[in-house]
């Protein structure tokens, strides 16, 4: 079963995505970016889906740092944010994010990435 | 009380009322000790509690040093403060030591009578006649000694008192126990709320230097992708789209537009929408941007004539047609170089507040950079137009013209097709000069060079080759359109009246026309301008005002004459010696059967099939008016 990290500090978006996710996928959690990235570290999850207003370190700083590390480039990462201004979304995918979703967001649109993002990453193997 | 009275029940209570009383101190003295958690003080209530139990005068409490291995006092009473620093007892010796090795309390009521410790220890001695002695036990770990010398009473110590210590010592142990861990905890707890603090500090600082970083990234990454599609030899058109594809990507706007006005006042204006906007909403935008930029500029009040619009449309996504929608929020910020105001960005939304603080923060950071780039593009745009353009009448130079002519042949290879080409010089140029003047010369220069650029198509390159003389590359164009144009040309320089024109006496100012085609005439540029210029002698010697042209058509006329002409004169050039001559030589045989000779001439070839003679047309004149016989055909190759 494949790991999907999610990173969020809001427990209501935690559980509709687990709900979402639960059949499919084995779920890790952290709350902040920093317990995220020791998390990837540590866990080593096939995806991760990231908010981006996190305490510690924010979500383009995980991202960044996840993305300039060899042995996690091609972690898919999946920003799901409720900044949905066109700068914050410029950020993220300079950020090096494989996709960018806004809240509210669709639980089946994020099945949809994920599956998308883990077939991409299989090819890419 | 007589002795008698006091019988073995009563001493017995006596002996308890003793130890109860002892107790009972002892309970006391704990509970205020327990409730002491320094060590210091504890310490110090310690001996107090034992010296006043005991109801001595001397006591001491050691406590093992690791320092120097061996028992050192740590609190005493009644000893001097000389003999607390320097006593230092080993392990096992004298009687302290005893007590610290064994673990075990120690009474001796008279040391001068103890055969273990008489007369061994001299500075004990000094002190001590009874001695009372118990170890500090935590833990099982023998930890110091207490020691209690002589009473106030001159007597000796019993049993009792032994008891008593050794309770109090137990219990005093536990006190110090605490109070050592509590004084540690206390340290470790400072400690660690002070590594805490500067823990808390240190992350807000950290944070607080993560937050600008991050915002500088940002900005750089900002200028950084501007940065990575242009350079320096960028147009400024290039420089502009660049531009506005980086606010488009961090900017949301229904109207991007981009107002440049160039040194000679004249305005370009890009606009960028993800909606179609109609002309009547453009030139309202136009009204609108203009205005704003008046407000900013210090210069003359600029028109919107002079205004051309150039639609970008980088990001039509929308396909519906806005004509009415009202401009609701706008942000616009001026574009300067060196100190002028050369241009606006503006933006506009349909919504009301929709550009925040940061947008402007963004834009301002994008159009401080683009000022930079864009006076260095500006810089390099004029530069290369004034090392390509001629100053006085703003047409190519020679070298331009020579590149772009190699160009065009080039072209004309690849796809087949003809270049032509004129050579045209003023007639009577040299002494118009003379007459009037330079400056007069030049106005006229001036004046045919607009003459050229209206006449000719936007495709062809119009040049000033030399002095007075013009070249013009004529691409996609056959022998036949050309001389069309050059007859346009040359009529309207006949008609066009050029200043002091009027006093000069029958000599108007026209041009003469030399004219060769690529690939007929010539196959690479030298060649066809020497054919050209060839084609402009003949114009000018035939009487100027005329457009000439290199003759390659000899063969198609040569099939034309007729057979009983016994001499042809044949006007014109011929461009190719060897070609010309073998066909000449071929056809003579053939046709006529006669033998034709070739005679070179300076610039054109005179031919003699027989007696037949080819000569330029006003030899030819010549020759037809000396010989009136009907022998002669006139062929003119024009």
């Amino acid at each position: 079963m494949k790991k999907i990290l999610i990173v969020e500090d809001d427990p209501d978006i935690i559980d509709i995505l687990k709900v979402t996710l639960e059949d499919k996928y084995k779920i890790l959690e952290a709350c902040n970016g920093i317990k995220a990235v020791n998390m990837v570290y540590e866990q080593n999850p096939d995806l991760v889906i990231l908010d981006i207003n996190l305490p510690e370190m924010n979500g383009y700083q995980v991202c960044r740092l996840l993305k300039e590390d060899k042995n996690y480039q091609s972690l898919p990462v999946l920003i799901l944010t409720s900044k949905s201004q066109k700068r914050d979304r410029f950020w993220g995918m300079e950020a090096g994010a494989d996709k960018y979703i806004t809240k509210p967001f669709n639980p089946e649109e994020v099945l949809d990435c994920i599956e998308e993002l883990l077939i991409k990453k299989g090819k890419f193997r | 009380m007589s002795d008698g009275l006091l019988t073995k029940e009563t001493l017995e209570v006596e002996l308890l009322k003793k130890k109860v009383k002892g107790l009972s101190l002892i309970v006391e003295i704990i509970k205020d000790i327990n409730s002491t958690l320094d060590l210091e003080s504890l310490l110090k209530k310690i001996i107090e509690g034992a010296t006043f139990i005991l109801n001595s005068e001397i006591g001491s409490l050691m406590l093992f040093n690791q320092e120097f291995n061996c028992l050192t006092i740590k609190v005493a009473k009644g000893l001097s403060k000389k003999v607390i620093q320097e006593t230092r007892i080993k392990v096992g010796e004298s009687l302290s030591g005893w007590v610290f090795k064994h673990g075990k309390p120690l009474l001796i009521s008279d040391i001068e009578k103890d055969s273990r410790f008489a007369n061994k220890e001299s500075s004990e001695k000094y002190y001590t006649k009874s001695f009372i002695g118990a170890p500090l036990i935590v833990k099982d770990k023998v930890m110091g000694v207490i020691n209690i010398n002589n009473k106030i009473s001159k007597d000796v110590f019993e049993v009792d008192d032994l008891w008593l210590l050794e309770t109090f010592a137990s219990e005093v142990a536990i006190a110090m126990d605490n109070s050592k861990l509590y004084e540690e905890t206390k340290k470790r707890v400072e400690e660690l709320s002070n590594m805490t603090k500067e823990l808390a500090a240190s992350k807000l600082v950290v944070s607080k230097v993560n937050l600008l970083l991050d915002k500088k990234l940002y900005d750089l990454t900002l200028i950084n992708k501007i940065n990575k599609v242009v350079n320096p030899a960028s147009r400024h058109k290039d420089v502009v789209i660049a531009v506005v594809k980086v606010i488009n990507e961090i900017i949301d706007y229904h109207i991007l537009s981009f107002l440049l006005i160039n040194e000679e006042e004249e305005g370009e204006l890009f606009i960028d929408s993800p909606y179609s906007l109609d002309q009547g909403y453009l030139k309202k935008i136009k009204t609108q941007v203009i205005e704003k930029y008046n407000n900013f500029s210090d210069r003359l009040e600029f028109k919107e004539n002079k205004v051309k619009e150039v639609s970008l449309n980088s990001m039509l996504v929308e396909t519906s047609q806005v004509s009415n929608a009202e401009i609701a929020s706008i942000l616009f910020l001026p574009i300067k170089t060196a100190n002028k105001v050369v241009g606006l960005i503006f933006l506009g939304q349909f919504k009301r507040r929709a550009f925040s603080k940061e947008d402007l923060r963004l834009l301002t950071l994008i159009r401080d950079h683009l000022m930079i780039i864009l006076e260095n593009s500006l810089l390099y745009e004029k530069l290369e137009k004034l090392s390509i353009t001629d100053g006085l009448t703003k047409l190519a130079v020679h070298r331009h013209f020579q590149e772009a002519l190699i160009n065009e042949l080039k072209n004309a290879a690849v796809d087949s097709h003809l270049v032509s080409l004129f050579m045209i010089d003023i007639d009577y140029f040299k002494e118009y000069n003379d007459r009037y003047g330079h400056p007069t010369g030049d106005i006229v220069l001036r004046e045919i060079a607009q003459i050229l650029l209206e006449t000719t198509r936007v495709t062809d390159i119009v040049a000033r080759y030399g002095g007075e003389e013009f070249g013009v590359i004529l691409p996609w164009t056959n022998k036949e359109e050309a001389i069309v144009l050059g007859k346009r040309i040359i009529k309207k320089v006949e008609s066009y009246k050029f200043p002091k024109e009027g006093n000069q006496k029958g000599k108007r100012i026209t041009v003469s026309i030399g004219l060769a085609t690529y690939p007929d005439d010539a196959l690479t540029n030298v060649v066809l301008i020497e054919e050209a210029d060839k084609a402009l002698y003949q114009a000018k010697k035939e009487g100027k005002n005329q457009i000439c042209f290199c003759k390659d058509l000899i063969i198609e006329y040569v099939h034309k004459l007729p057979i009983k002409a016994k001499k042809v004169v044949v006007l014109g050039d011929f461009n190719n010696w060897s070609k010309d001559k073998h066909f000449l030589e071929n056809i003579g045989e053939s046709k006529w059967r006669i033998k034709i000779k070739l005679f070179p001439g300076s610039y054109r070839y005179k031919f003699l099939i027989n007696e037949t003679i080819w000569l330029s047309d006003s030899q030819a004149t010549e020759y037809i008016e000396d010989d009136t016989e009907e022998k002669v055909s006139l062929l003119v190759v024009k």
